[in-house]
């Protein structure tokens, strides 16, 4: 300890005394210590614990997987099966979505609830904060009118009314009685407001092919995923027979959120992993540099018997402090860092990413940032400090000896190669997901989004009892809204395009050959009014539109996308053809293709990219409660918000309208995640370029200083200007294309670990990493000019001096 | 012998002590002229003549030793014999050319093809082998790798250093560096050797050698000029010229 506290000393001292030198190594690890406490506190929240349920690790989340899809709902069938079986499950409960209508004494609210069977809470294994969760029984008939309200919705919609418990709230025009609120920290599933009970159906047992559920279980103590996974194979037999295609999976319910988000933090972890590398590397150069500097003391202390272990140690301790110091700058641009990333995300789209109310600084991520500052310390502090130590101590005597710097010299380079590799792999990678961002901006969406406002509304079954008064709801709405002064065109739909969510429905084809035993073609639907695609400005191909008399008791009908048409009707015949996209009773239900329409990009670019598959119903024959309002305006978009939310709150004073917003922004949220993961990405990899064109710098301009006195005498042996200045180069070369060597190997690698995330581009596209490459040398022979300048400055009259 | 000048004589007399065609003297064409020539060092208030005013004539074939106190200009006119500094004023034809006019990398050329350089402190490589080291040169040079080898092994032996070759300069004693280095001024052929104080950081019996060394190229016919505080060793050339406050106080040959 008292030695500690010595070396600690003796480590402020030095510091202090080299202040500029200090300065640079605290900011660059600073830079990388930040950058990676930011990403950590957004990993750590959204995916190590994006819930705090007791024994997290036991939670494993059901789904179904089918060829092409892994996370499937489960049929009632399913469900009904793991509650009366549930193997390896200690307990297990099913929920479904349920999207509501709260009424009641303020204005009227869309709100997402969920249905859970009886056991939801207990698997979870948290209880309320105020009043109860749900108990056994109350699945059953007559004991359902009871719900538990989110912390969130008590606070916001009822004042956090600390009477709340007992009274009653309207749900879908039913009265509820609020038994419990939820503490503020749970969060599950995704954005739930409200839970209410609900009991399987009675029939359950033989619904193996309707999957509206969704399934969480707690595993038995000491068992694994993997063994739920063997056990819950015993299944597919039956399934095989009964649901084929379909098998049971489980996933750890840590993994339950949106899996290119997940993967895109990993990649974003690694990127910061890898700017903490280069700025160690740095700070590792600076050291060796600095180490030379120091000889002479070292060898002092060591003749003064101070051991190897001894100064190794107070290097270390050095080491240490200056990387406690970066750490400390790290927190702060890491708090800022932090807010910036929270503040660039709308809380319309935080709100359904698990864990996201809790990131921010925390003691783990504090523990972290110590961790991180630990590990820096070996990583760049180690081998300059047995270098250093191990000087002899015979050396105190000497004259500083000529040409012993050649090894030093060489570790150097070697942190100068792994630092360019390091980079080379940021950029590409950043460059790979600019593209692949490029791409999605450019990509022919199909559609217009420009003077377009959009809103999401919905017509519970209380007060719009058949589908008919929904249609006639509708249309009303649509007429009015027509007549608004600036609107040019009104149409609904059940998704946007690029918007938040998409419909995928199964697709047969008549007259084509059944698909083999459990293969299914999943294709993207839409339901659509007549004018849906004259306001979007989608092209019709061929054939027709819908028209009005496309209705219930009319001979369904379909239109097609281009690219669905070609795909099964090459010769053009599509026009007439018969195709299902859903059973009743086992047989698929026969729509009339009536028209072929431009393509569209229906889903996000995550999943279904390029994908330019749809089918689309009329709106009359598959009448649906939840549709957004698409407005074309002549004018900006969102001045007409009032006008269109006042007519509609005049024909329904309870009808809930959410997601007022235009187009552009439905768009550019849906490319929310991977614009901040290049952005991010760019940041990362410009911090790893200019800290590499540093360390580039640093060795080049420390070697010219060293030899110095060799240039001279290389010019007065007759060395042109030329020859020095490919002397120098060619030192900065060796590194630089040893770097980017390993650096084009190490993107690949990570080009295609990240392919997930790519969109219009491949994970391996030559030009870009030769380009890339190419560019990083440039920048390293760039950091060298300076040092070559000081080269070709060198007067060859110093070969005359002695040195 | 002829003597001429004196440690007194006014600057502006013409300096006579070249005794172009004496007989008894050596005869060779002039290799060095210079004419007048003058090394002002302007630092901040002083003005130092390094060099006032020399008159040099050396001829093919011979010896100088450049002798004189410390500060007194030895230094400043081997670096610019050795066009490693340009002047204040005056001329200096190299082999009848004039070359104080000369770009940078012409005077790197002509040193590189006309003037081979012996320092005190031998000036190798460290990073490289001795071979390389007597390389460098020719390779500055273009010359092709096959003509280099020969070159390079020629001047070795010339030495006796060959046996050496794939040495480190770090492994070989001061003497051994010195004749490496005094192969390296030789290997390419040049008109003349310019040496600072070439026994200067060794021991006598190494200095000895080195001085053997030089003697023999001399025999061979180089022409050689060298700055010595040893008046021994300044013995041993053809001719001594002393300067004493940058100026030639003493040109006598032998
Ligand atoms: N770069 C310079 N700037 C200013 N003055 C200089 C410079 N180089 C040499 N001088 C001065 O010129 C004079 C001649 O120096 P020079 O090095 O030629 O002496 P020297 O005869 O070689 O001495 P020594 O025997 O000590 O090597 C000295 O007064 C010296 O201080
Ligand atoms: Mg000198």
């Amino acid at each position: 300890m008292d030695t500690f506290l010595q070396d600690m000393r003796y480590a402020v001292r030095g510091l202090v005394r080299d202040r500029a030198f200090t300065l640079v190594a605290v900011l660059t690890l600073a830079l990388g210590i930040g950058a990676n406490t930011v990403i950590f506190s957004f990993l750590d929240a959204l995916m190590l614990r994006p819930f705090d349920f007791p024994q997290l690790d036991r939670l494993i989340f059901l789904v179904e997987a089918t060829p092409g899809y892994a996370r499937n709902q489960l049929s009632a069938a399913v469900v009904d099966e793991l509650h009366r079986n549930p193997q390896s499950l200690e307990r297990v409960s099913a929920f479904q979505t349920w999207d509501l209508n709260l009424t009641g004494t303020n204005e009227p609210e869309r709100l997402v609830g969920y249905r859970v069977t009886s056991d939801f809470f207990g698997v979870l294994g948290v209880g309320a904060a105020q009043g109860r969760t749900l108990q056994p029984d109350e699945g059953e008939p007559g004991h359902e009118r009871v719900v538990v309200l989110s912390y969130a919705l008590w606070e916001r919609r009822f004042g956090a009314d600390p009477g709340m418990v007992g009274r009653s709230v309207t749900l879908d025009g039913e009265p509820y009685t609020v038994v419990g609120v939820m503490p503020s920290d749970f969060r599950f599933p995704k954005a739930a407001q409200l839970w209410v009970p609900t009991a399987l159906p009675a029939n359950a047992q033989t619904m193996w092919s309707e999957h509206s559920y969704q399934a969480v279980g707690r595993l038995k103590e000491g068992l694994s995923v993997q063994s739920a996974r063997s056990q819950l194979a015993l299944l597919e037999p039956r399934m095989a027979e009964l649901d084929p295609g379909h098998r049971v999976s489980a996933i750890p319910l840590r993994e339950y959120g949106d899996g290119p988000i997940r993967l895109m933090l990993w990649v974003l972890m690694a990127a910061t992993a890898l700017v903490l590398g280069v700025a160690c590397a740095n700070v590792a150069g600076m050291l060796l540099a600095r180490a030379a500097r120091r000889a002479q003391e070292m060898a002092i202390r060591g003749a003064l018997g101070a051991g190897q272990a001894r100064l190794t140690r107070q290097l270390l301790t050095e080491s240490l402090l200056l990387a406690l110091l970066g750490a400390g700058g790290g927190l702060l641009l890491a708090l800022w860092g932090i807010g910036l990333m929270r503040a660039g995300v709308p809380a319309d789209v935080g709100r359904f990413v698990p864990g996201w109310h809790k990131v921010g600084m925390d003691g783990r991520v504090l523990a972290f940032t110590l961790a991180a500052a630990v590990i820096a310390t070996l990583a760049f502090g180690l081998a300059p400090a047995l270098r250093a130590s191990k000087v002899q101590p015979a050396d105190a005597l000497r004259r500083e000896g000529r040409g012993g710097g050649a090894g030093r010299q060489r570790l150097r380079q070697m942190l100068v190669a792994a630092q360019l590799a390091f980079a080379l792999v940021l950029t590409v990678c950043a460059a790979l997901n600019a593209r692949s961002f490029g791409a999605m901006m450019e990509a022919p969406a199909g559609f217009d989004r420009e003077r377009l406002l959009t809103l999401k509304f919905g017509m519970n079954e209380q007060r719009y009892t058949d589908l008919a008064s929904v249609v006639r709801f509708q249309d009303e709405a649509l007429a009015k809204v027509a007549t608004l002064p600036g609107v040019q065109g009104v149409a609904a739909t059940n998704n946007l395009p690029l918007g938040p969510s998409w419909s995928r429905g199964t697709l047969q084809v008549e007259g084509e050959a059944p698909l083999a035993q459990g293969n299914v073609r999943y294709v993207f639907f839409q339901v659509v009014t007549e004018d849906y695609f004259r306001v979007m400005s989608i092209p019709l191909r061929e054939g027709n539109f819908f028209t009005p008399q496309d209705g219930p008791g009319a001979p369904p009908v379909v239109l097609l996308s281009q690219a669905l048409a070609q795909r099964h009707f090459p010769d053009g015949s599509a026009v007439g053809r018969r195709i299902s996209m859903n059973d009743v009773d086992g047989k698929p239900v026969w729509r009339t293709v009536t028209g072929v329409v431009g393509d569209v990009q229906v889903a996000t670019f995550g999943s279904g990219a390029g994908d330019f598959a749809a089918v689309y119903l009329p709106q009359r024959q598959e009448t649906t409660r939840d549709m957004y309002l698409a407005v074309r305006t002549a004018g900006d978009p969102t001045a007409l918000t009032p006008a269109v939310r006042r007519l509609l709150s005049e024909m329904d004073g309870e009808l809930p309208m959410t997601n007022v917003k235009p187009m552009t922004q439905v768009v550019s949220e849906t490319l929310l995640a991977p614009r901040l993961a290049v952005v991010l990405l760019l940041v990362f990899a410009g911090v790893a370029l200019a800290l590499s064109a540093v360390g580039v710098y640093g060795v080049i301009s420390y070697s010219v200083s060293q030899r110095t006195h060799e240039i001279g005498v290389r010019m007065a042996l007759g060395a042109k200007q030329s020859d020095v200045v490919w002397l120098v180069l060619r030192q900065g070369l060796q590194p630089t294309l040893i770097g980017v060597g390993l650096g084009l190997v190490g993107a690949i690698g990570a080009a295609r670990a990240m392919s997930g995330l790519l969109y219009g581009v491949s994970a391996f596209e030559p030009v870009l990493f030769a380009g890339m490459a190419l560019f990083l040398v440039i920048v390293a022979l760039l950091a060298t000019l300076i040092p070559v300048r000081h080269a070709i400055r060198v007067d060859p009259i110093i070969a005359l001096r002695d040195e | 012998m002829t003597t001429t000048a004196s440690g007194t004589q006014p600057p502006s007399a013409p300096e006579a002590g070249f005794l172009a065609g004496t007989p008894g003297v050596d005869t060779g064409k002039s290799l060095i002229t210079l004419d007048g020539l003058t090394k002002v060092f302007e630092t901040e208030e002083v003005e130092t003549h390094a060099l006032s005013n020399i008159h040099l004539d050396i001829r093919q074939g011979e010896w100088v030793a450049i002798v004189g106190p410390s500060g007194s200009g030895k230094s400043t006119l081997l670096a610019v014999l050795g066009l490693l500094d340009t002047t204040t004023r005056g001329t200096y034809l190299l082999d009848g050319k004039s070359v104080l006019d000369l770009s940078a990398s012409d005077r790197a050329l002509v040193r590189n093809r006309h003037i081979g350089f012996i320092f005190q402190s031998f000036n190798l490589i460290g990073d490289l082998t001795v071979f390389e080291n007597v390389e460098l040169p020719l390779t500055y040079r273009g010359m092709p790798a096959a003509e280099r080898k020969q070159r390079v092994e020629r001047a070795l032996d010339k030495v006796g250093m060959a046996h050496r070759a794939r040495h480190m300069p770090g492994q070989l004693s001061g003497g051994q560096q010195q004749r490496v280095a005094v192969a390296r001024a030789v290997a390419g052929d040049p008109l003349i050797l310019l040496a600072d104080e070439p026994t200067g950081n060794l021991d006598s019996k190494n200095g000895e050698a080195v001085m053997q060394l030089l003697s023999e190229l001399h025999k061979g016919g180089a022409t050689i000029c060298m700055v010595t505080h040893d008046p021994a060793h300044a013995r041993v050339a053809t001719r001594t010229v002393s300067l004493f406050d940058g100026k030639v106080t003493l040109d006598e040959r032998r």
